[in-house]
């Protein structure tokens, strides 16, 4: 396992920590829903405890629009046995009692879904757990050693160039997340991907007071609490083209309007850091698990802003995919033919994120 | 908050604009004589570059004009600012298409406005 | 038709008169002030500044060329036209006659690539005027108001208070500002801008 720079310090030290299944399309739900289980067991299979906090993520919806489409939600979840609940404004106020409902407010809260098995885990213990779990079972994790080039012979992967000398290889994955294009550059062929900044930030900590995890696409934030007290928050990408992992301060100001709006007990809250990490968008908000074009090279990529709430469906799907050469039934729709063929999966309603 | 130089109302604040995406992608003369791998090229597949980038902006908020700017996606360094349909200013360390285009110099015509 | 026209003119009202009494209280005039100018002639004006009949045309209809350099305006007794982009302005004029300028342009432009088209009642203005108006608008706007940069005859499409306007310098005495605002949004704007000028005005 090659890293260019630390165990999670790219996008799964820099993400909002919220794990979720609640997506529309069955073959996302079902790809989700095996992580959020996986997830559920991780620190007694890690021995490692990643804080899964499994306290409820509501979607608000804020129009009648919404309305319908979370409701639809709802439905589509609880028919592939995903936990899922549409929540009256009132039913809203009393699982976060810190949200404004009332009526008057710009854009009022109409509902939300609700699943009470979504939460958050700490980010960099999962990243943590999963090396510790990996090196014990005889992973070799080469950290600093960054992939210069792909050696193919004959359309065939043979072994990739780093920046610690060639390595022989018969089969290679890329989970490359925002530089995913630049190593499939290194193979010839092109990916349907854009590189955005997705940026988040913390608040001072504070005494316990929110109790789930908000999220909201029509004001457009989400948040929730961390265990040391800080409001983790994040809301959209930039708009533009970025290896950065840094954006403008606009989207920043939108992100604080939109909090203060939901919440106005935090109106006063100072914010301690911000940050932000590079995010590869696909056209429709799902993610790419497929093989390529080259032999034996495959990629897990176009996660776009919620891969981590994937990560252990992720892993366990794509090692299939590798050990196979062919896809799993769970990732078998989420191949980069489908670009091609049109079948695309469009989450965009439950990637929760706009772009 | 990037500063882009929009080339008939001068310098601006980000917020002004909106973002095209990937410049320089010739929709397909004839689409309905294209294989659907070509098609599938024309409308997902996209360079993505890590550095200098093509890309287009249009100015929303101000003289709503499409514009391309070249811009390094890794210091979000604007190098260029040019017309739709103006010759492609060479990239840093990129040859020039017609040797009397040098690096950085906007198309004769532009015109500054406010701030300049 | 006369009759008809006068009754349309006495039910008419523009979007700021519901709050025009606040805004005359929240003004002060040592310091800043505000007011609507209600119902001025607006016409959108499309072509190429650089065809001399185009230009005429537009010479003969409103007594004014429209200005090729970017982001300024032409200003003639009551009439302006403002730039608003390469191949584009803004007529604007007393109230009561859009409808004799643009039969004079329409008439003009006829037979050239060019048009002329009524936006009377797409935007509203409001004129902040006095030593603290630049100030006011600096408390939600991005672009730079230094005279220096922003001198007398300039306009700028922009954005106050995530508000879509152009913006003219008008007079600099007393500093004079014109915000073309959308009618729908002329509301938000007047109440965002009394609150920005509340501390400017002692008596408050």
């Amino acid at each position: 396992m090659l890293e260019k720079g630390w165990i999670g310090g790219g996008n799964t030290g820099r993400n909002t920590t919220i794990v979720r299944s609640n997506y529309l399309f069955d073959e996302s739900a079902h790809l989700y829903e095996k992580s959020l289980q996986l997830f559920e067991q991780l620190s007694q299979e890690l021995n490692y405890n990643v804080m899964m906090s499994q306290r409820g993520v509501m979607n608000l919806a804020h129009n009648l629009h919404d309305v319908r489409e979370s409701k639809r939600r709802v439905f589509a979840n609880k028919l592939n046995g995903v936990d899922a609940e549409w929540l009256e404004p009132e039913e809203v106020k009393a699982f976060c009692p810190i949200i404004d409902i009332s009526p008057d407010a710009r854009y009022p809260v109409m509902g939300a879904t609700l699943q009470k098995r979504a939460g958050v885990a700490r980010h960099d213990a999962v990243a943590w757990g999963f090396a510790r779990g990996a090196d014990a079972r005889g992973v070799d994790i080469i950290q600093n050693c960054e992939v210069t080039g792909l050696r193919i012979d004959n359309g065939r992967i043979v072994g990739v160039e780093t920046t610690k000398g060639f390595i022989g290889a018969k089969k290679v994955g890329s989970v490359a997340a925002g530089h995913t294009s630049v190593i499939c550059g290194m193979a010839g062929f092109r990916v349907p991907l854009t590189s955005h900044p997705l940026q988040a930030l913390v608040s001072e900590p504070i005494k316990p007071i929110h109790p789930c995890v908000v999220m909201s696409n029509a004001v457009h934030v989400y948040v929730s609490q961390s265990d040391k007290g800080e409001l983790v928050i994040g809301a959209g990408i930039d708009a533009y083209n970025s290896y950065a992992q840094r954006g403008s301060f606009h989207i920043i100001e939108g992100q604080m309007g939109a909090l203060r709006e939901l919440f106005p007990i935090f109106s006063r809250l100072r914010m301690m850091r911000s940050w932000g990490g590079i995010v590869d968008t696909t056209p429709d908000a799902s993610c790419i698990m497929s093989k390529t074009p080259v032999e034996n090279f495959f990629i897990n990529c176009g996660w776009g802003t919620g891969g981590f709430k994937a990560t252990p469906g992720s892993g366990w799907a794509f090692a299939y995919t590798i050990a196979k050469g062919e896809p799993h039934p769970l990732n078998a729709a989420f191949t980069l033919d489908r670009f091609t063929t049109g079948a695309l999966v469009d989450e965009h309603g439950a990637a929760g994120v706009a772009h | 908050m990037l500063l882009i130089d929009c080339p008939y109302c001068g310098e601006r604040p980000e917020i002004e604009f909106s973002y095209g995406g990937e410049a320089h992608i010739a929709r397909p003369e004839n689409p309905g004589a294209l294989s659907d791998k070509e098609w599938a090229d024309f409308l997902f597949m996209r360079g993505n570059q890590k550095g200098a980038f093509r890309e287009r902006w249009i100015h929303t908020q101000g003289c709503r004009r499409w514009f391309n700017v070249l811009r390094d996606t890794t210091s979000h360094e604007i190098y260029a600012v040019y017309k739709i349909g103006a010759p492609k200013p060479p990239a840093p360390g990129e040859k020039p298409v017609a040797a009397k285009k040098p690096a950085a110099k906007k198309p004769a015509a532009l015109k500054k406005g406010a701030g300049k | 038709m006369a009759e008809l026209d006068t009754r349309a003119r006495d039910l008419r009202f523009s979007p700021l008169e519901a709050v025009s009494h606040r805004l005359v209280a929240a003004s002060a005039t040592d310091s800043v002030s505000a007011t609507e100018l209600p119902f001025t002639t607006q016409i959108g004006l499309r072509g190429d500044a650089s065809d001399a009949a185009f230009v005429k045309a537009v010479k003969a209809a409103i007594g004014l060329a429209p200005p090729s350099e970017a982001c300024t305006v032409a200003v003639k007794g009551d009439n302006r036209i403002l730039w608003l982009g390469p191949d584009e302005w803004l007529v604007v004029a007393p109230d009561d006659v859009e409808g004799a300028l643009l039969a004079k342009l329409e008439k003009g432009l006829a037979k050239l690539g060019a048009v002329a088209i009524d936006l009377t009642g797409n935007r509203t203005v409001i004129e902040l005027s006095g030593p603290s108006a630049r100030a006011v608008l600096e408390k939600g706007c991005y672009h730079d108001m230094h005279p220096r940069a922003f001198p007398v005859g300039r306009v700028v499409g922009t954005l106050i208070a995530h508000t879509q306007l152009f913006l003219e310098r008008a007079s600099d005495n007393p500093e004079t500002f014109r915000l073309y605002v959308r009618s729908s949004f002329a509301r938000h704007m007047a109440e965002w801008l009394m609150d920005a000028m509340a501390e400017f005005n002692e008596s408050n």
